[in-house]
């Protein structure tokens, strides 16, 4: 009995020796959270309208009885078999003989949540991504379904359950299909006698997609500008729907490009939202598009991104659940780490909702939550977020991706230096996977305010990183008291060494002379950084900003936005496969943090935002550091976009 | 010649038409199973993968590559060892192997000994060897694959050797692999007159694919069924619990039965039982075998695939 016992101990301590030891960083959300100073309602609670709900669809699929025996409106099918193919003949074969019809006849199957009103409601589409295409996906969305229909809008979870499984390359053909279902909704919205007669709000849509979703409703608010397929221009498009918000939720990139370039995507309002703990998308893929998101029109957009700790791929639907590659991911994602499910599906809730609410109903109200998430602490379930965004109205200063003169800024006559910097480098900023890139610059910047030498207490002047901007700029600019100065930056686990102390040029030994046989000593070697308690704490700076006359005034950065250390996340259940399988532990995504330039003048009334020449980042909080700094600029933001006491 | 040999051979050959047996076949060790995990489900290997199938279908070569060692004991008086190892040559998968029987024959029961009467043994010191090579492809969707043969039987001082041909086709049928082989073809072996025939058989076997059964639990199942020369149908199958806590670990306890030779009382337990460690790569197997009397048989493996 003994014997067995310590056998199966044996085994038990081998097998737990290759598992990952469970760890979640220090949670700072009790502090970061702690306050809701958002005054409008929760935006994750029903609204007014009773919930009705309708299928339509071909009235004939084999698999799902609601789209056969259910449905309440017929539609056609689409041709779709130039955009979307089965990998191999006996494949697609295979697939058809499953679905009963092939890529030459996709069927348009929505299932629908409405509000029971007269509207017209704004329409808002969701879409699943990849998954076993036998486990239907579509029906994961409705706590979504019931929420945003109970507040005034027509959710359709559109089924494309049958471009799923074994396929690749087909994210054109899932944009596509929405664009398909829109044409479809123009007809309801148009058939006299029909259930949504009349009902339907063209002019406000909003696109929603999961993983290969959250890319297909990149392509297709991008196909919906275009007159042709970029493939294959025999294919005209005419689609041209009211489409203002574009919501991505953990979504892949690069799946389809279309003419072999990232998907562009211009004036549309955009959400991404990405788990940290994302076991399939593992990530934050969505940053990529983030970056390509252009502001052209002049009109009032906005885009935001959202990074949430323990958040994990499949929990936004209700049908995918915790284990992200399947159930029997359970042996290799360790699903420890996640936050419960309802608590992930509880942020989509606020974001989304919120999201629909701004862009489609003008409800400026949940502005600024999209620009810092401390905003909502009260609402939002505890774990630690991170927020990146920028308005139409941002103008950038610098956002590195225009030269490789690290001194010069994107906008004409920037200039930029730096004081006692450690590490001044501009590069791309890297995704946590090892393939693709950001595809967006930025700068790093790294100091040790430490001078070299016995006394470890001694520091020299903080070092400093400034932008200078002129008169030109000011005027094109309109700077003035409205203008907030925005930029992004995430500190990163580098730490240089100390600094060398200044030459003293008054001693003799420090003059070499021609000659001179003394040999020069070997300066000691840096001492090794030992991570300390302290470096677990946020990183500390401050912004200065000084005007034309002279009139200096420093802001610390803690008040716009915690400037947290690089989260380590470990998704993968053996030890170390994680730091095998990724380039680093930690995914570089930058908060943004929008400061008032009138917040300068509150702390010094000399100060004039009008004559703002110089913008300096003082690393003056924490000894030692790096940061990543990105698209640094200036805007008259909306001033929705502000709490009340920034307007 | 001693003239213990030839009392004992006197015997043998005397009591061969007495006792009730099937016709012999030699080399002896090709009636054994070839691998550990093959022998712990049924001997059903002929749609099975990694280096052991050489011995069952040299269609299936190319499947999965590695190497396995094992060693087998059967009571106290034989033992077996088999090496076998497949990779991949450009568009052709290769694979060599060797199987070796050391043991004792007991010539009451015939020159030739049996699977069965291993544990027993005898007093003639006898060997028993095969090597293989083997060769496959896939075309359309079909593996096809030979392998060719040297084989080497000796008992007391007697010995003959010679060569043998097997040929193999794979395929997946919707996960399943089925496979079909026909093995040991050539001419039989022959010691001091006594002519004994290869044990040639046509197999048809199946493998499911990895059946799910719970977040960390799988099941795999083999079957197999094989007409051999003289007509004995055997039948064998096998399945297989896998446990997976983490990727890479892996814990497969295994049980398998199979139509032995031996009559309505065969010597050896038709029903196996054995398991599997896998850390990755490494794998360790064990089979129990059990036989009339005291003795079993255990073997033991070691795959790197």
């Amino acid at each position: 009995m003994t014997r067995r016992l310590s056998r199966c101990l044996v085994f038990g301590l081998l097998t737990t020796a290759c598992v990952q030891p469970f760890r979640l960083a220090r949670d700072d959300s009790p502090t970061v959270l702690s306050h809701q100073t958002l005054t409008a309602s929760n935006p994750s609670e029903r609204g007014p309208y009773a919930v009705k709900t309708l299928y339509y669809g071909s009235g004939k699929d084999r698999r799902r009885r609601e789209f056969r025996d259910s449905v309440a409106l017929t539609t056609r099918s689409v041709d779709a078999s130039k955009l979307a193919s089965g990998p191999t003949p006996a494949l697609t074969k295979a697939r058809k003989q499953y679905w009963g019809f092939g890529f030459d006849s996709l069927p348009l199957n929505g299932r629908v949540w409405y509000p029971d009103g007269p509207g017209p409601f704004p329409l808002v589409l969701i879409v699943h991504g990849n998954h076993s295409m036998k486990k239907f996906s579509d029906p994961g969305y409705g706590y979504l379904g019931e929420l945003l229909a109970s507040r005034g809008y027509i959710l359709v979870s559109v089924d494309e359950n049958f471009l799923n499984g074994n396929i690749r390359g087909e994210n054109d053909a899932r944009g596509w299909m929405l664009l398909q279902h829109l044409r479809t909704w123009k007809q309801f919205n148009d058939s006299a006698g029909g259930p949504f007669h009349g009902r339907v709000d063209l002019n406000n849509i909003g696109i929603m997609g999961h993983s290969r979703g959250g890319e297909a409703v990149a392509v297709a608010a991008a196909f919906n500008t275009l007159s042709h397929y970029p493939d294959d221009a025999t294919i005209g498009f005419d689609f041209h729907y009211g489409i203002k918000a574009v919501v991505a939720i953990a979504p892949v990139d690069g799946q389809y490009s279309p003419a072999n370039r990232p998907t562009p995507l211009a004036n549309v309002n955009y959400l991404v939202i990405h788990g940290s703990h994302d076991g399939d998308v593992s990530t934050f893929m969505g940053l990529r598009q983030f970056a390509r998101i252009r502001f052209t029109d002049g009109k009032p957009w906005f885009k935001a991104a959202v990074w949430m700790y323990r958040a994990n791929h499949g929990q936004w639907n209700t049908t995918w659940g915790s284990t992200d590659a399947g159930p029997e991911s359970a042996r290799f994602l360790d699903l420890r780490g996640l936050i419960p499910a309802e608590a992930q599906r509880q942020m989509a809730r606020i974001y989304l909702s919120a999201f629909l609410d701004a862009t489609l109903k003008g409800h400026a109200e949940y502005l600024p939550l999209f620009r810092d998430h401390r905003v909502i602490g009260g609402w939002l379930p505890k774990t630690m977020y991170v927020t990146r965004f920028m308005e139409s109205g941002f103008h950038a200063l610098a956002s590195y991706d225009e030269d490789v003169d690290v001194a010069t800024g994107t906008a004409p006559g920037v200039r930029i230096a730096a004081e006692s910097l450690a590490t001044w480098r501009e590069g791309v900023l890297p995704l946590r996977s090892r393939l693709p890139d950001e595809g967006h610059y930025a700068v790093w910047l790294g100091w040790n305010n430490r001078i070299a030498g016995p006394d470890t207490m001694k520091t020299g002047k903080p070092a400093s990183y400034s932008m200078t901007i002129g008169d030109s700029i000011r005027t094109a600019w309109s700077v003035g008291s409205r203008t907030v100065l925005e930029f992004s930056l995430s500190p990163t686990s580098a730490t240089p060494g100390p600094r060398a102390a200044a030459k003293d040029t008054t001693r003799k030994d420090s003059i070499k002379t021609a000659g001179s046989k003394k040999p020069v000593p070997k300066p000691p070697p840096p001492p090794k950084h030992r991570p300390t308690a302290a470096d677990s704490l946020p990183i500390q700076l401050s912004i200065e900003a000084v005007d034309a006359g002279g009139t200096t005034v420093r802001l610390p950065i803690r008040d716009y936005g915690v400037t947290r250390r690089p989260l380590e996340v470990t998704v993968l259940k053996r030890k170390g496969e994680d730091k095998t399988a990724f380039s680093s532990l930690s995914e570089l995504v930058p908060q943004t943090y929008v400061i008032p330039l009138g917040d300068f003048t509150k702390a010094n009334a000399a100060f004039d935002p009008s004559r703002l020449a110089t913008i300096r980042w003082v690393f003056d909080g924490t000894r030692a550091g790096t940061v990543v700094l990105t698209d640094v600029g200036l805007s008259n933001i909306d001033p929705a976009f502000l709490m009340p006491e920034h307007r | 010649m001693s003239l213990r040999f030839r009392t004992f051979l006197a015997l043998g050959l005397v009591a061969r038409s007495a006792v009730a047996q099937d016709a012999p076949t030699v080399p002896l060790v090709l009636r054994l199973p070839g691998g550990t995990r093959a022998a712990g489900a049924g001997n059903a290997f002929t749609a099975g993968q990694g280096a052991e199938v050489i011995f069952y279908n040299p269609a299936q070569i190319g499947v999965l590559r590695g190497s396995t060692v094992s060693l087998a004991r059967f009571g106290s008086s034989a033992t077996l060892g088999t090496f076998s190892t497949v990779g991949l040559l450009g568009k052709v998968a290769i694979g060599a192997g060797i199987q070796y029987l050391d043991y004792s024959s007991p010539v009451l029961a015939g020159l030739y000994s049996r699977p069965g009467l291993l544990p027993v043994g005898g007093p003639l010191q006898a060997s028993s060897l095969a090597a293989t090579a083997a060769i496959s492809a896939r075309i359309k969707g079909l593996r096809i694959g030979v392998a060719g043969k040297y084989l080497q039987e000796f008992i007391g001082g007697l010995r003959d050797d010679g060569m043998a041909f097997d040929a193999g086709i794979a395929r997946e049928l919707r996960g399943t692999t089925v496979g079909l082989s026909v093995q040991n073809i050539g001419a039989g072996l022959d010691m001091l007159g006594n002519p004994a025939s290869l044990p040639a058989r046509v197999s048809l076997g199946v493998v499911s694919p990895q059946i799910f059964l719970g977040t960390y639990l799988d099941l795999v199942a083999m079957g197999s069924l094989a007409r051999e020369r003289d007509g004995r149908i055997a039948p064998g199958g096998g399945l297989e619990l896998l446990y997976q806590p983490v990727e890479g670990w892996t814990v497969i306890g295994r049980v398998g039965a199979r139509r032995v030779e031996g009559g309505s009382r065969p010597l050896e337990s038709p029903l196996t039982f054995g398991g599997s460690l896998g850390l990755d790569r490494v794998w360790l197997d064990y089979v129990f075998q059990p036989s009339r009397g005291s003795s079993a048989t255990h073997r033991i493996g070691i795959r790197i695939q």
